[in-house]
């Protein structure tokens, strides 16, 4: 090959370089937006249309039903986090999809609902399609939503919880 | 020309790296300990059975026992989860010959449960084989998968896993269990 052919052949090669690595870049981007917010106990956000406001963060070992309890298992405990949920007058009901996931140390749990049915707790809800009485998210509604993680309790310190609102699909953090 | 050669580059590589599997599926054995530790899963043998009739419950319940006129392949095993929550239904045995069997799905068996990272579940994993495919079959647990998505693409392997499997005349899995992982 001539002395050109080798610089063409480089600049090619730096060109594909150059593309890979922007794609990767796009990629871990999209990937890892930035979150909406992040929220500490008394903190709100606004996510499109949606208000989001942080209650509370709470342990225990134990929660407690109108007839039975539900207890943690051995060496986990129950982390409850709650929050209030309102959706603008103006906003269509999808909007207010929403999932939570309590993340610590790179591990991710989603917010439980199955177990908690057991306990025939009227006021459970750990999305944030519903009120904790049960209502339906409608454009104008306000309502309390709690999560429910059950993790293993050396988990619990420096976890956060994510809310991903699948609308716009934006997230906020929860930080205790 | 110089993108010719990027093109032949990029062929040339793909063919010298050779892939661990048709799917892209990355297999980790077990240590010295026993585990087979994957990034999302870590899984341990603790005992293999063979048997022609597996008695199953419900509770204190006994349902009906199934049988076969090939071979149960009965798995006792234990599955540490870290990083997500894992449906632990994708348990199949996969014979020397390369063929695939997936777990028996009736209830009352000791299948995993769905078992959240940080948990270690127990359970048990029951295969029909055809007997002249027992003998060097291996165990692998996942990759998980939502639907068509493969979500992990890491799986433990334990090769050989029947090598001094006990043959029994029936054998009754205990009921799955999960605890915090120690």
């Amino acid at each position: 090959m001539t002395r050109r052919s080798y610089v063409a052949f480089a600049l090619a090669l730096a060109f594909a370089l150059a593309v890979a690595i922007g794609v990767g870049a796009v990629h871990l981007i999209r990937l890892n937006p930035p979150p909406a917010g992040t929220l500490s106990p008394g903190d709100s956000v606004t996510v499109g249309k949606v208000d989001l406001a942080y209650g509370s963060w709470t342990t225990t070992e134990t929660i407690k039903g109108p007839k039975k309890d539900l207890p943690a298992r051995d060496g986990a405990v129950w982390v409850i986090v709650t929050s209030q949920v309102g959706l603008h007058d103006d906003a269509v009901i999808r909007e207010a999809a929403c999932e939570a996931t309590l993340v610590s140390r790179g591990e991710r749990w989603r917010a439980t609902r199955e177990p908690l049915s057991a306990l025939d707790l009227k006021n459970v809800t750990t999305d944030c399609n519903r009120t904790q009485e049960g209502k339906a998210a409608t454009p104008g509604w306000r309502g309390e939503v709690t999560f429910y993680f059950h993790v293993p309790a050396d988990r619990v310190d420096n976890a956060i919880v994510v809310v991903d609102f699948y609308a716009t699909g934006d997230e906020v953090v929860i930080d205790r | 020309m110089a993108l010719v050669l990027c093109v032949l580059l990029a062929g040339v590589l793909t063919l010298v790296t050779p892939e661990p599997d048709p799917f892209g599926v990355r297999y980790y054995e077990p240590g010295r300990d026993g585990w087979a530790r994957a990034p999302e899963l870590a899984v341990k043998v603790e005992s293999v059975a063979l048997t022609q009739q597996v008695n199953r419950t419900a509770g204190k319940f006994e349902m009906d026992p199934i049988t076969t006129d090939a071979v149960f392949v009965v798995v006792d095993l234990s599955v540490a989860v870290r990083g997500r929550v894992s449906t632990l239904d994708r348990v199949s045995l996969v014979s020397a010959d390369g063929r695939t069997y997936l777990q028996r799905r009736e209830g009352g068996m000791g299948q995993l449960p769905m078992t959240d990272p940080g948990f270690t579940s127990h359970g048990t994993a029951v295969f029909e084989v055809p007997r002249d495919r027992v003998a060097g079959a291996s165990l692998v647990v996942g990759p998980d998968s939502r639907g068509f998505v493969v979500v992990f693409r890491g799986a433990p392997r334990v090769p050989d896993v029947t090598r001094g499997a006990v043959e029994r005349d029936s054998y009754a899995p205990a009921a799955p269990s999960t605890e915090v992982t120690r």
